[in-house]
């Protein structure tokens, strides 16, 4: 089964969430007034028998169904990429204590909660038809049915 | 020091316009370290930029089935910022100059939460809120931005959780900032095998862990009736192509798939002359370098069309086992390449999802 279809451009809402000592908390929310998204994601067949390394976050309605998924840099090992002196791509591994990430999803009324999964050590057990995750998130945060408005900063 | 010290120049200004932006991936270019009169120079890079965009193989592929071609789903903006001073802070504990301008961004080189190896390579902005509340102010329906800092010492730092980056405008800038888009506008993993270098990683870093990378270019897949790039591979290209044959060490053996042909006379007359200019430019006289200049523009050598053929490569998102790569140079691996055939195809899967 796959996920439930969204057409695009549709009101979005873009939030921006901190984390910080494994705490995570909107921190803003934008409405944008029409947008088209990336389609929703959807697992890979080879993550069928092996499972998903990497990280995501699920829009679920209320009885937890995926209604939009997107994949993200893993926030739990923030890797910040730049170019070394030899002109070859490097990383290094952000220590700051608190990290930013910006969620966007369609702004859809069945929509109750933004769900996060990530993993770098386990593979996160998935099953690749039904796109159903068989795991616990590190983080899931209910969004309120009305952005909250532009007045805190970002 | 930050936003106080600079100013928002006027709207943003659409200099590659594809069409309306709730039907189109938009990016910003933001400038940093600029003064007011120095915005010529911001408006130059900005347009260097979307003339290198507009010569990818990629952007104008009519024969990748978009209506007219992908690059038409692309939109970009200018966004014009005045700093007080120009240049970006460059601290003298990391290396630096001791350089303290008072920019709008406050993009500086050790930025705070970067203490690896090399951190003064590392440029960022000190207040990412102060950044994306820019772009929400002025873009609200930007996807992707990248900071232009206006300094030529090499620097740059991406961050795809902010879906943003901050490249210097070193003279290798353009192929730094072609790189970062496969990872903000396209969502494409890194293909080289290394977390922080060849040399300097741990054990940690030797193999993959068996689940499936979420990138589109990456795969824990060796069956080639599974392999999600299958159709892209040649007939007689061998499944695993390359397997490196010792885990804690990068493979730096050459591609099995090469053939000699033209182009590696070619590359050989190149690497001979860039030697030659090498050379030229250490030399020094009466205490100055005469042939300095001949360093000041970016060299790279013609890339090799048999890098790009489709195999599966061992070595990639940052391990030098148990995770693969379909060719044995792209750009998501060495970004003077260009992009092989899968990260192609997944580019315009991408930009598909904006040109219905």
């Amino acid at each position: 089964m796959a996920l439930e279809h969204v057409d695009f451009p549709c009101p979005v809402r873009r939030f921006l969430i901190r984390i910080r000592h494994e705490r995570w908390e909107i921190v803003h929310e934008q409405a944008v007034a029409r947008k088209t998204l990336p389609a929703s994601f959807e697992f890979p067949d080879a993550a069928a028998e092996r499972g998903i390394i990497g990280a995501w976050y699920d829009a679920v309605d209320a009885r937890g169904n995926t209604v939009y998924r997107r994949p993200i840099q893993n926030p739990m090992r923030p890797l910040t990429e730049f170019v070394d002196d030899d002109e070859k791509l490097s990383n290094v591994l952000a220590d700051a204590p608190e990290d930013l990430l910006i969620a966007m999803i369609p702004d859809l009324p069945a929509i109750e909660a933004l769900v996060f999964y990530a993993s770098d050590r386990e593979p996160i057990r998935v099953n690749v038809d039904s796109g159903v995750v068989e795991a616990k998130p590190v983080a899931q945060m209910t969004i309120s049915k009305k952005p909250a408005g532009d007045d805190d900063g970002a | 020091m930050g936003r106080e010290n600079g100013s928002v120049l006027g709207p943003p200004v659409k200099i590659l316009d594809n069409g309306p932006d709730d039907r189109r991936l938009n990016l910003v270019l933001l400038g940093e370290g600029f003064q007011e009169s120095e915005q010529a120079v911001f408006d130059s890079k900005c347009q260097q930029f979307v003339e290198r965009l507009q010569a990818e193989a990629w952007f104008e592929d009519r024969t990748a089935g978009l209506d007219p071609f992908p690059g038409r789903a692309i939109n970009v903006y200018r966004l014009n910022v005045a700093s007080d001073d120009s240049g970006i802070e460059d601290p003298l504990e990391c290396g630096g100059t001791g350089a303290s301008p008072n920019t709008y961004f406050d993009v500086t080189h050790c930025p705070p939460g970067i203490t690896g190896r090399k951190p003064r390579r590392v440029i960022s902005s000190r207040d990412d809120f102060h950044v994306l509340g820019t772009l929400n102010e002025n873009v609200p329906e930007w996807d992707s931005a990248i900071l232009l800092a206006n300094t030529t010492e090499l620097g740059a730092s991406t961050n795809p959780l902010v879906k943003s980056a901050t490249v210097s405008l070193h003279k290798c800038w353009l192929p730094n900032i072609m790189h970062e888009l496969g990872h903000l506008l396209f969502e494409l993993g890194d293909e080289y095998e290394y977390l922080g270098g060849c040399d300097t990683d741990g054990a940690a870093q030797n193999m993959a862990l068996p689940g499936e990378p979420m990138y589109p270019n990456v795969t824990a897949e060796t069956d080639p009736a599974r392999l999600a790039w299958r159709d892209l591979v040649m007939p007689g290209v061998a499944i695993p192509t390359m397997e490196n044959p010792d885990c804690t060490q990068c493979d730096e053996r050459p591609n099995v798939l090469d053939v000699l042909d033209f182009s590696h006379f070619v590359r050989a007359v190149q690497r001979f002359i860039f030697e030659l200019i090498r050379r030229l430019a250490g030399i020094r006289l009466f205490g100055h370098s005469p042939f300095a200049w001949l360093l000041e523009r970016c060299y790279f050598f013609a890339p090799d069309p048999d890098d790009t053929k489709v195999g599966l490569f061992e070595g990639a998102n940052y391990f030098k086992c148990g995770n693969y790569r379909p060719a044995y140079r792209c750009r998501m691996r060495d970004q003077f390449q260009p992009y092989c055939p899968v990260c192609r195809r997944a580019i315009v899967d991408k930009l598909r999802d904006y040109l219905p």
